[in-house]
């Protein structure tokens, strides 16, 4: 599963994309348990969560295949 | 009576033509910041015929802002923003009406800043700030118009303007802000002039498109643009239900977007005692924010499990409640939380034990 990743969190995930293993990962839910498991820095940070264009809750079902994002707030002006 | 020659060629654009010109004309924006975002914006809306532009900023003109900040030479340094903004603006179009005013925008002043103006425009620089002036957008359903930057990415998108039954804003996106730690600014973060400009740029043609009424503008969808690869991406977003944020002019008034925006010590609980004492009466209550799966789990005192991204659905399980104490494993969660749930309940006792789980479990 491809992931996007927006702001100063490429800083986290060394770059602005990232393969993440889709095994067991059918919600928003379990993709943050998973992402948390592996970068637990996250669980500390604010963003979005973006299935397919379309900014997603915890409950959203993820199907394979699906384009996936993550994005914090920006503030600079 | 309109200038026709002067706005020939965006006039001639078959999607435009003198009609959008004369609602350019018989309009208003409010530019809120003068800087990466605003300098741009600013000359792109001033030259376009827009009747009415007023400017928002109590900074002076510094060195480090004239590599991005267009507006102003050398010889401004020290010499307040909107001052040599107005000057400047008013030589490139004396057609359009300027208005400064060089103060920070406050809950008490900002209602009766927007409250003339058809369109506002987001080019502040802190989450404080960009809270408060979206909260007052929303309640006195003001489009606005919001942009961003985070090093080569920016972000842009258009809020209160209702489409297919729906009005979003700003805190349907990110209903509480960051911490300071997570998100650094332009001062911090670096930015290219090219950049600033590109993102300032797309608000300004947003302001345009909106007040013209001559295309469809990011109504409900944020833009995502990275300068560096030129990579763009729309994602769409929907109306909470649960609002997030001052619901009356009034509360938003009482409201302390600093505090908001900042570690308020005043919201701590610092040591096992104060806690105890804290929880020591019927109506309170402690509430773990980490996830499901995180462990170790708190079995020996009255505690809830709600993970903060379930908060809002669960807000009438809070209810009974008076004094509410948060819980996460380094207390940042927990922070979160409070200024989450204060906006929900500004009559409760809502404080987070700083030092986190391991400080309890202890």
């Amino acid at each position: 599963m491809k992931l996007k990743i927006f702001g100063k969190l490429a800083d986290i995930f060394h770059g602005n994309e990232y393969d993440l293993d889709s095994e067991n990962v059918t919600s928003v839910l379990e993709l943050k348990v998973k992402l948390f498991e592996k970068f637990p820095e996250l669980k500390e940070s604010t963003f979005l969560i973006i299935v397919n264009g379309v900014k997603a809750n915890d409950s959203k079902i993820i199907s394979i295949p699906s384009e996936i994002a993550l994005l914090p707030p920006y503030s600079g002006g | 009576m309109m200038n026709l020659e002067r706005y020939n060629r965006q006039i001639i654009l078959p999607d435009f033509g003198i009609s959008s010109q004369e609602k350019l004309l018989n309009s208003s924006v409010l530019v809120v910041g003068s800087g990466g975002l605003g300098c741009p914006a600013l000359q792109i809306l001033v030259s376009s015929g827009i009747g009415k532009i007023g400017i928002v900023d109590f900074d002076v003109v510094e060195i480090q802002n004239l590599h991005r900040q267009f507006l102003f030479d050398e010889k401004d340094i020290g010499f307040p923003k909107v001052i040599v903004a107005e000057k400047h603006l008013k030589n490139r179009n004396s057609e359009t009406e300027i208005e400064i005013f060089n103060e920070k925008i406050t809950t008490k002043n900002v209602i009766h800043l927007i409250e003339n103006y058809d369109v506002i425009a987001d080019c502040t620089d802190n989450f404080a700030t960009r809270y408060l002036l979206n909260d007052a957008c929303y309640l006195m359903k003001k489009p606005l118009v919001y942009a961003s930057l985070f090093r080569d990415e920016g972000q842009v998108s258009v809020f209160n303007v209702e489409k297919e039954d729906q009005m979003t804003n700003y805190r349907d996106l990110f209903p509480v802000p960051p911490n300071q730690s997570e998100v650094p600014n332009c001062n911090e973060a670096g930015v290219l002039p090219t950049h600033s400009a590109v993102i300032g740029t797309f608000q300004a043609n947003e302001v345009i498109k909106l007040l013209s009424g001559s295309a469809e503008t990011l109504i409900h969808q944020l833009l995502i643009f990275n300068t560096k690869n030129y990579q763009s991406k729309k994602i769409k977003f929907n109306e909470n239900q649960e609002k997030a944020g001052p619901k009356t002019i009034e509360e938003f008034q009482n409201f302390d977007y600093e505090e908001f925006c900042s570690l308020n010590k005043n919201d701590e609980i610092n040591s096992f005692s104060e806690l105890q004492s804290f929880l020591n009466h019927d109506k309170s209550i402690l509430i773990d924010v980490r996830e499901e799966d995180e462990q170790p789990k708190i079995i020996a005192m009255k505690i809830l499990e709600l993970p903060f991204g379930t908060l809002e659905e669960n807000l009438e399980r809070l209810n009974g409640y008076t004094s509410i104490c948060f819980v996460c494993v380094s207390g940042i969660r927990s922070q979160k939380a409070v200024k989450l749930l204060k906006n929900h309940f500004p009559d409760k006792e809502i404080k987070h034990f700083k030092s986190g789980i391991k400080s309890i479990l202890q």
